[in-house]
């Protein structure tokens, strides 16, 4: 399974503009989706992070939930100039999302393995001292494959 | 979305967070579950809790019937006319009504609601 594959340039959104937690999530979310479903998928997201914050360190993040609101896994990413505050682990300011939404039930265990595909791309993002992003969401895919591909 | 339904689709979606959050693969990945494992999951259950508050008792005893009975998946998603947790296909009336009105279905007794 290869994270570029599921990337989707319209769910990419590299000029973040919200500087706190909720509005960094409803930024990203409504990437994916609109409205009162927006809505309801964001509180859960909030709760997942009331019991800990999905902040990994180094600036990045990846908030994630299941939701009865989806049928299909859904992802959308984006990176914040600024960085925002987001519990880290290590206090820092967080800087690039991975958001992930997943069916209460998916085939293949595909929620699991795209968190776990997730977070082996952050480690390798996170060698480099500085965290350098495109500024397209073409070349952000182009990066992250090469990521993966020189992790095989 | 019918707002009782709203908050059983809040409490399922609260329980499975908690059931991946006990899931060996989760916990590999390593997120921050706060250093004290008992104030954790109490602070799990408080949450749980509130959600539950919310919702009317007799809805709340079927919700936990239900997830007694199949474990999980207590409000299920009617795809194409059909339950999403047993697959048996729904009366009409039923399919059409479940986004507005809270339904079970009338083969395994799930809560039904419809992405619009």
């Amino acid at each position: 399974m290869n994270l570029f594959t599921l990337l989707r340039k319209d769910r990419i959104k590299l000029s973040l503009e919200s500087k706190k937690k909720e509005d960094v999530l409803r930024e990203l979310l409504a990437l994916i989706k609109q409205g009162e479903e927006a809505n309801s998928i964001l509180q859960t997201l909030l709760k997942r992070e009331e019991l800990g914050s999905t902040g990994i360190g180094k600036g990045i993040a990846i908030p994630h939930c299941r939701s009865l609101l989806v049928d299909k896994l859904e992802l959308a990413c984006g990176y914040s100039e600024k960085g925002v505050d987001f519990d880290a682990p290590d206090k820092k300011p967080v800087h690039l999302f991975f958001l992930i939404i997943a069916p209460p039930q998916d085939i293949g265990n595909q929620y699991m393995l795209t968190l776990g595909r997730v977070a082996m791309v952050c480690q390798e993002l996170t060698k480099k001292r500085r965290l350098v992003i495109p500024k397209t969401p073409e070349e952000f895919i182009r990066m992250i494959k090469e990521v993966e591909e020189k992790s095989k | 979305m019918n707002p009782t339904l709203e908050l059983l689709r809040a409490l399922e979606e609260f329980d499975m967070i908690i059931r991946d959050l006990q899931r060996p693969d989760y916990k590999k990945l390593g997120f921050a579950m706060g250093k004290n494992v008992v104030l954790f999951l109490k602070s799990v259950e408080e949450e749980r809790e509130k959600i539950r508050k919310k919702i009317d008792k007799n809805l709340l005893a079927e919700y936990d019937r239900i997830k007694k009975r199949y474990g999980e998946r207590v409000v299920v998603q009617v795809v194409k006319d059909f339950c999403g947790g047993c697959y048996v296909k729904l009366p009409s009336g039923i399919a059409a009504r479940c986004q507005n009105e809270i339904l079970t279905c009338p083969h395994c007794g799930r809560f039904l609601y419809r992405i619009k």
